[in-house]
Formats: C-alpha cells, sequence, structure tokens
C-alpha cells in the first residue's frame, strides 16, 4: 500500500488507486466506537472505518469496491505503508 | 468521499470559512462578512522530504519519499540518486494572504470550527522526521480576532478518511 499524506491519496503497492481519505468531521480513531472486529464506526456518519494496519492490497480493494463508503485509518509508522510524496510535484 | 458534508464537524459548531486570494476575499466582504486578513507564513517546523533517482540508461527521474522504499539503490541497480535526501515546506497557497470570512452575528466567546487555517500548526508527524499541517481547528471569537485552540496533542501519526 501506498499514501500521500498531501493528497490523502491510497494507492496498491502497483500503483492502482485505492480512494482518497477524506473526514468532514475531522475525526481521530480515539473518538471512533470500538466494535468487535477490525472496524470502528462513526457516529457522525454511520460509515465503517477500517485499520489497514495488516491488510494485505487485495484485502484491501476487496473492501473498498465492496463498500467505496468505507472510511480508512493509515498510520504513516505501521509496516504495510509506503509514503509517497507525489502530490506536491502534480500541484499545478 | 463526502464533499456534501464539509460544513459539519462534530460538535455542530458555526464553520468559519477562509478566503485565499484577493477576488474572494473582496467577494466576501460585498457579500457581508468581516474579512480577518493574515500572512501566509510557512512554519520552519512543517516539512517533508524526499529523494530523487535516475534510470542511468532512460534519464527517467522516480521520486521517493520513504527510507523504506530505496529499492532503487545498490550495486547493480538502473538507477542513481540524483538528490539526496532533502527536507522542503511541501505546501503552496494561492498568494501570500489569506482571510478568515467572519459573520456579522459571531458572538465574542464563541467557539467556532476553522475549516482550512491559514496558520501552520502540526496535525500529524512521522516517525521519520516528516510533519504534516493541521487542516482545520477549532477557535474561539474574542472581538477582533479568532483564538485558535490548537492542542499539541492531537499531533498524531495516522489519518481518518
Amino acid at each position: 500500500m501506498k499514501f500521500d499524506p498531501l493528497t490523502k491519496k491510497v494507492y496498491t503497492d502497483k500503483d492502482e488507486f485505492v480512494k482518497a481519505m477524506n473526514c468532514p468531521y475531522k475525526m481521530s480513531w480515539d473518538q471512533l466506537e470500538v466494535t468487535n472486529s477490525s472496524f470502528r464506526k462513526c457516529s457522525n456518519c454511520d460509515h465503517l472505518i477500517v485499520d489497514t494496519e495488516g491488510l494485505s492490497d487485495d484485502q484491501l480493494l476487496k473492501i473498498v469496491r465492496q463498500k467505496p463508503e468505507t472510511c480508512l485509518k493509515i498510520d504513516l509508522n505501521q509496516q504495510n505503508v509506503k509514503i509517497i510524496s507525489n502530490g506536491f510535484w502534480t500541484q499545478k | 468521499m463526502a464533499f456534501g458534508h464539509r460544513n459539519k464537524n462534530a460538535k455542530g459548531l458555526r464553520v468559519i470559512k477562509t478566503a485565499r486570494d484577493f477576488d474572494s476575499i473582496n467577494k466576501a466582504a460585498k457579500s457581508g462578512l468581516k474579512p480577518i486578513v493574515k500572512k501566509v507564513e510557512p512554519s520552519k517546523e512543517i516539512s517533508s522530504k524526499y529523494s530523487v533517482v535516475q534510470n542511468k540508461k532512460t534519464g527517467e527521474i522516480h521520486i521517493a519519499g520513504d527510507f523504506r522504499g530505496e529499492y532503487y539503490t545498490g550495486e547493480n541497480s538502473e538507477f542513481e540518486t540524483v538528490i539526496d535526501w532533502t527536507f522542503y515546506y511541501p505546501y503552496t497557497f494561492k498568494s501570500p494572504f489569506a482571510a478568515y470570512l467572519i459573520p456579522k452575528d459571531i458572538n465574542i466567546g464563541e467557539r467556532v470550527f476553522i475549516e482550512d487555517l491559514i496558520e501552520d500548526f502540526i496535525g500529524a508527524s512521522w516517525n521519520q522526521g516528516d510533519t504534516y499541517r493541521l487542516e482545520s481547528c477549532e477557535a474561539i471569537w474574542n472581538g477582533t480576532d479568532l483564538e485558535i485552540q490548537y492542542d499539541p496533542t492531537i499531533n498524531r501519526s495516522d489519518f481518518i478518511g
């Protein structure tokens, strides 16, 4: 998985676009409702938020394609993410 | 993405908009809002890093942003580093000034939600040294200006969305 913190866009390792992250409520992980799964729930919009740590690219794509409204949590320090900076270079 | 909900925030506070250029500031003023104009000043505390490697045969370049991605280097690599790891200010803005647009009926002491902060505060940081701007923050109107209610504990390494 690749993540650009400037554009908030998520890609697979093969550069396939997954989604652009956007939380209009500026929620943090701690504010979300804990569930019995790796998902958390947001009380503002009822979206599920999945912790991407430990997910493969295939698992991530499957989740987002099945439910495009699913939100993601990405930690810059997690092992399965590479940070990219493409957003800056493509700004016009 | 739920762009239709951009004017909302978790606590239901009034949202203060930001105008980032000459025309939008004056348009807002004519519509009855009071622009509080401020300089857009990059903070030295906000920085991101990059490195550029170049294919020795084709001349094409690749940009790296993560130390963990140094798959280009090595004795037999097709790539060579042409710019080593360098920190820079990674944001650009329309103009060197911007304005918070204050509604006429705002009350002194009212807590509001600034959607697009003009000032630089650290919102996220990474253990490789990169730091990113806080986009939004609560503030309190004191009658002449917005007092930003920045809490350094919101400096996190995770993103939600």
